[in-house]
């Protein structure tokens, strides 16, 4: 204790400095705003540290509650996630990369959006019914389209629902050609399957693979050129022998074809006219 | 001894009035400021206690900032200062000297080189610190050091001119 007084008496001159050191620094940073404000931050900055080190420290001790809680809500989370997975399967089944690019092709067209409430796949000459009829603009020779494909042709019309003459059936024919050549034939189907349709009339030097896409040609005024109909899946000879046959996978699924959309072609009307004065002009 | 007291006394008044009204205004190229009141601390006899060292240097120091308008910054430096100067008088004087004996720092017991290392470390340690609390920031370290080193100089000026002065009158 004696050495400690000593101590103190000693180098009292050097405490009175550490003293008076710290009234100059209380001056400093109580009457001069800029250190002040400085000491002030940079005070606030130590006891945030201190205190971001002191929540890290407690959250670390907490970390198996939390990890509980994450594997419970993990859990929940993808149940849900299955959920809205089978919901949202069922929502866009049709909307498909085939839609989006017919979306694309069809962009100037207008589209009447309709439900198929009657179909056949069944007969030879099936045909389906549409809930929109001339009330919403259709009219007989408008084609119909599908998410997958070309679906068919309007064939007759009510005020509220019209008869569709799809691809599967044996009266209908609708121009088409080989994606990226010329060659153009006209697409027919056979009773059976439903799947399946033929293009004929492919002359014999023509190289179409097998996997090519077939589209519409756009020589009727029904479908614009581009629509997607379906995929060569074989190549033959036509019964005649002259040319080729193609065996084609069709887009469309008809045994599970609900929404449909109506071409409502603008300018049918005027190549129609324009066709009738040509047909009336050579007959004069 | 009463004659030494009233002639550090009037030292005190003098440098005082000297600090507040004349070298607190002069700034060369407004960087270089001489705390020439600094000077009283180096002519302080030997026989001062340490702790009356410390309580001058801050009563000087809080003075001059009070007029300065700067409180707190030059009272920390020259506590600072008050500090050293009984520690580097006693490295440099000579040591077979008579402990007892009356002695003051000068140009006359130092020798001039003696005197003026010490008035180098004094004038350095107090523009160091003044500068760097004045600062507080070493946002523009160039700028700090063209501070510290150039009022170091006019304030060692100072010094030396007033040793001079008063080594011939003492002769």
């Amino acid at each position: 204790m004696k050495a400690f007084l000593d101590f103190l008496v000693r180098f009292h001159h050097f405490f009175l400095f550490l003293l008076l050191e710290a009234v100059s620094l209380l001056l400093l940073f109580r009457f001069n705003s800029f250190q002040g404000s400085v000491w002030f931050t940079a005070a606030n900055g130590v006891a945030a540290s201190v205190n971001r080190m002191y929540g890290d420290a407690v959250a670390y001790t907490k970390l198996q509650d939390v990890n509980k809680q994450l594997t419970a809500n993990n859990v929940l989370l993808s149940k849900e996630n299955e959920l809205l997975r089978e919901q949202i399967a069922s929502a866009t089944a049709d909307t498909t990369q085939t839609f989006r690019l017919m979306q694309d092709r069809l962009r100037d067209a207008r589209l009447i959006a309709a439900t198929v409430v009657s179909n056949s796949t069944q007969k030879e000459d099936n045909y389906l019914v549409i809930d929109r009829g001339e009330a919403d603009g259709i009219r007989p020779e408008m084609g119909v389209v599908g998410g997958n494909g070309v679906v068919g042709i309007v064939y007759l019309t009510s005020p509220h629902y019209s008869l569709v003459v799809p691809i599967i059936n044996q009266k209908s024919t609708i121009s088409c050609r080989v994606r990226g050549t010329r060659y153009f034939g006209s697409l027919t189907w056979e009773k059976g399957n439903v799947r399946r349709a033929f293009v004929d009339d492919i002359p014999r030097y023509a190289s179409v693979q097998k996997g090519s896409v077939i589209e519409t040609s756009g020589y009727s005024s029904i479908f614009p050129p581009g629509l997607f109909v379906g995929r060569v899946s074989g190549v033959r000879n036509s019964p005649d022998g002259q040319s080729y046959r193609l065996d084609i996978l069709l887009g469309t699924n008809f045994a599970n074809i609900r929404d449909v959309f109506v071409i409502s072609n603008s300018y049918k009307a005027e190549i129609d006219t324009l066709q009738l004065r040509a047909y009336t002009a050579q007959d004069e | 001894m009463a004659k030494l007291i009233f002639s550090r006394i009037g030292w005190f008044l003098f440098l005082m009035l000297l600090q507040i009204f004349i070298f607190n205004h002069i700034h060369i190229a407004g960087v270089a400021t001489a705390f020439a009141y600094i000077y009283l601390l180096l002519i302080l006899p030997n026989q001062t206690p340490k702790s009356l060292y410390v309580l001058t240097g801050f009563a000087m120091g809080l003075i001059v900032d009070v007029f300065n308008n700067t409180p707190g910054v030059s009272a920390a430096a020259t506590t600072l200062v008050g500090l050293a100067v009984p520690y580097m008088f006693q490295l440099l004087r000579d040591k077979d000297e008579d402990d007892d004996a009356i002695v003051t720092p000068g140009a006359h017991s130092l020798g001039w080189a003696g005197f003026t290392y010490l008035a180098l470390t004094c004038s350095l340690l107090q523009c160091l610190v003044f500068f760097i609390v004045e600062n507080f920031s070493f946002s523009t370290p160039l700028v700090l050091l063209i501070e510290i080193a150039g009022s170091t100089a006019f304030t060692l000026a100072v010094i030396l001119l007033f040793e001079w002065v008063r080594h011939s009158a003492h002769r």
